[in-house]
């Protein structure tokens, strides 16, 4: 037979109290901290995984940050890229113009300043700029298009090998970039050097010079078709990427909050249950705890 | 006739008495840590040659013995011991855990923040708040990293304090039975015998020693294999001032110890140093993973990336303090050539995985003890529980004893009385 002593019931009943009401606080703990695991070793699996599935997701927020940033650049340049079509739009119309042969003097003269003006808009757009970097410079941060000594020398910045390229996922690296080469320049000329051959033809009235343009332009155009093409399927390949790393964040969010978040309905009933066998065991000691024959013997 | 009736009665009253004093000191002492209930052990008086042969004479108190059995101290000293030793290296190793406070404020959320400041500068290359960013995000990495090694360098100075402090108890402990062995060699006093027990109780839980009662009554005390008190000779431990968590025997040098000095040990010698080195192992990794994608690339005006982090396995700092001279382009360089950032961020694919294995080393190790702590717990609580129903107070027995020997006093009372009235006849014969 057992005996039961002073020391052993009291010390016995401290003991499972003071299990209770450490397993009611941590219960109550976990509940209103809202994790599962507040160290990493009441559960190392599950805070290995969540930090992995933490670190995706960052990964995740870093490449959306970097898939709009993309987009954005993307837009602007497709922008530019728009106003230079109807600008050589524009130069065909006057062209073809100048070239039917019935206009005078006068006319050409005129026809070759807004031609000139034209020029230097598209130069201009050649070198437009987004956030303080050019567009169509390549891997530099000066001009895309310098004319460099008169008459009509024009030196091109950014060889087409400088792709400027931006990781939208872990397997998508997508080119963001043309050089103002791709945009402007088809074949051994360049569109500035044969819109300044065209202003001098009109001054000279060359009219074959002038039929010739024509055709440049209509290369001119095809040239910036492709460009324009090229940065449309580069804004699609991105939005889809895009559109893919929104549902995996969404996924990894969830995987996470399985993973680090205390389920509700379980914490609830756990910190009822744990308080009310704590509030049983002080019951159950302030009973057995009191009875001796002492409190009979009269 | 009436004489010897007269003693008998005499020593009823007299045994009556102990037993009565020996409850009343048992209550008394019901809520003493390490009493041990004492028992008034009787016997019959040697009987008297009369005409018929031999008769009675009575009762005497054959002495005072505790009730304490010598297996249940052994297993509550070798459960005790272990339990606190593991219980010492849990609560090191989740200090560790504080020290390192992941998985929300630690190095793997530093790290986090390092790749996202990096990606940003891969966006915008050259820009001096993006590589300010980096260079900030660098350097938290580096001050967490460095805190947790302080840490962990207090959790040494820490432990090997307690170690000292254990020691000193165990010192004093070991002093004090080699007395209690001198000025009592037989017969000792239950209570004596009760403190002797009590600090042997003590040695099993700082240092894990265990003793052994020799037929003289002494008591022989040993650690590690290692005798540290055998009779009124005592040999004291002391840190060893020269290699942390090692303590010496006076004569026989290193000593392996049990309880919570042992554990202490274990901290000292095993449990930090193993979470340090993987700590460092990964911070190693990381400076020269750094270093070499940041050589390998180039910075906007050109030059080759320079090492960005140092470190000597004490401080881990950030060489660059110039955002102009992170090199974010690849080797072709440019200044809107990001691919070298991009590069640096993509390093999180082997960087991220190595920084969750230090978190998962640290707190595997800790839930391993953990688990083995709460076994080891349960197993000194029930080993405690059962000493303690031998040897603690119940008052109901105290009670019915109380009452019986009462009675047994009242009777002999009465025969003591009854003797008179007889010789009263006699006299008024």
């Amino acid at each position: 037979m057992i005996r039961t002593t002073f020391l052993s019931t009291s010390t016995g009943a401290t003991q499972r109290l003071m299990q209770r009401s450490a397993a009611a606080e941590q219960a109550s703990a976990r509940l209103s901290s809202g994790r599962a695991f507040s160290r990493p070793s009441e559960d190392p699996g599950a805070a290995t995984t969540a930090l992995a599935l933490r670190g995706e997701l960052a990964a995740m927020k870093s490449y959306q940050a970097t898939g709009e940033d993309a987009q954005t650049r993307l837009n602007v340049s497709d922008a530019q890229l728009n106003d230079v079509s109807s600008l050589i739009s524009r130069l065909k119309e006057l062209t073809v113009g100048a070239a039917s042969g019935t206009m005078n003097a006068e006319g050409r003269r005129a026809t070759a300043e807004e031609i000139t003006q034209i020029r230097d808009q598209l130069v201009g757009l050649a070198n437009a700029q987004h956030l303080g970097q050019p567009l169509f410079a390549g891997f530099g941060a000066g001009s895309a298009v310098v004319q460099t000594g008169a008459p009509a020398a024009w030196t091109f910045n950014g060889a087409a090998s400088e792709k400027i390229m931006r990781s939208v996922s872990d397997s998508d690296t997508v080119q963001i970039n043309l050089t103002a080469g791709e945009i402007f320049q088809a074949g051994p000329t360049n569109a500035f050097t044969m819109l300044d051959q065209l202003v001098t033809d009109l001054g000279t009235g060359n009219t074959a010079g002038i039929k010739t343009a024509v055709d440049s332009l209509d290369t001119f155009r095809t040239t910036v078709s492709t460009a324009r093409a090229r940065i449309g399927a580069a804004t699609n390949r991105v939005e889809n990427v895009l559109a893919g790393n929104l549902t995996r964040q969404t996924a990894l969010q969830a995987d996470l909050s399985k993973v680090q978040d205390v389920d509700l309905t379980e914490a609830i009933t756990d910190v009822n249950r744990q308080q009310a066998a704590y509030q049983a065991a002080l019951g159950a000691t302030a009973k057995s705890l009191s009875q001796s024959l002492v409190d009979f013997l009269r | 006739m009436g004489m010897s009736a007269l003693n008998i009665a005499l020593s009823g009253l007299r045994v009556s008495q102990t037993a009565i004093e020996t409850a009343s000191h048992n209550i008394a002492n019901a809520g003493t840590e390490g009493y041990t209930r004492q028992r008034v052990d009787r016997r019959p008086n040697s009987p008297r040659q009369t005409l018929y042969g031999p008769m009675g004479s009575g009762v005497a108190v054959a002495g005072i013995s505790r009730s304490r059995d010598s297996y249940l101290d052994a297993r509550v000293r070798t459960t005790d011991s272990a339990a606190k030793g593991l219980d010492v290296r849990v609560e090191f190793g989740q200090r560790t855990e504080d020290a390192f406070a992941e998985p929300d404020n630690g190095i793997t959320a530093s790290l986090g923040r390092i790749w996202s400041s990096f990606t940003a500068l891969a966006q915008k290359p050259g820009d001096a708040s993006a590589g300010t960013q980096v260079l900030s995000n660098l350097n938290d990495l580096a001050g967490r990293v460095n805190q947790a090694r302080g840490e962990l360098e207090n959790l040494g100075n820490n432990a090997t304090q307690r170690l000292q402090n254990d020691i000193d108890t165990a010192n004093a402990a070991m002093d004090r039975i080699a007395e209690i062995n001198r000025i009592t060699p037989a017969g000792l006093a239950p209570d004596l015998a009760d403190e002797r027990d009590k600090a042997l109780d003590t040695l099993a839980a700082t240092i894990g020693a265990s003793a052994v009662l020799l037929p003289d009554g002494k008591v022989r005390v040993a650690v590690g294999g290692k005798t540290v008190v055998d009779g009124d000779y005592v040999s004291h431990l002391a840190l060893d001032p020269l290699n942390a968590g090692v303590v010496l025997h006076n004569t026989t040098g290193p000593i392996t110890l049990g309880g919570s000095a042992g554990g202490l040990q274990t901290v000292l010698t095993s449990d930090l140093p193993g979470y340090r080195s993987k700590l460092d192992t990964f911070v190693t990794g990381l400076v020269n993973a750094v270093n070499t994608q940041h050589a390998a690339n180039k910075t906007v005006a050109g030059l080759n990336g320079t090492n960005l982090l140092a470190d000597n396995g004490i401080a881990m700092t950030v060489l660059v303090s110039d955002p102009t001279l992170l090199a974010s382009a690849d080797a072709t360089g440019g200044a809107q050539n990001g691919a070298g950032a991009a590069a640096m961020a993509a390093l999180r694919k082997t960087l991220d995985p190595a920084a969750r294995d230090v978190v998962s080393f640290v707190g595997g190790s800790v839930a391993n003890l953990t688990r083995s702590n709460e076994n080891a717990q349960a197993l000194a609580s029930t080993a405690s529980q059962q000493r303690l129903a031998v040897t603690g107070v119940n008052l109901d027995e105290e009670m019915a004893s109380l009452i019986t020997d009462q009675k047994a006093y009242a009777a002999a009372a009465r025969i003591i009385t009854t003797v008179d009235q007889m010789l009263d006849t006699l006299v008024k014969m």
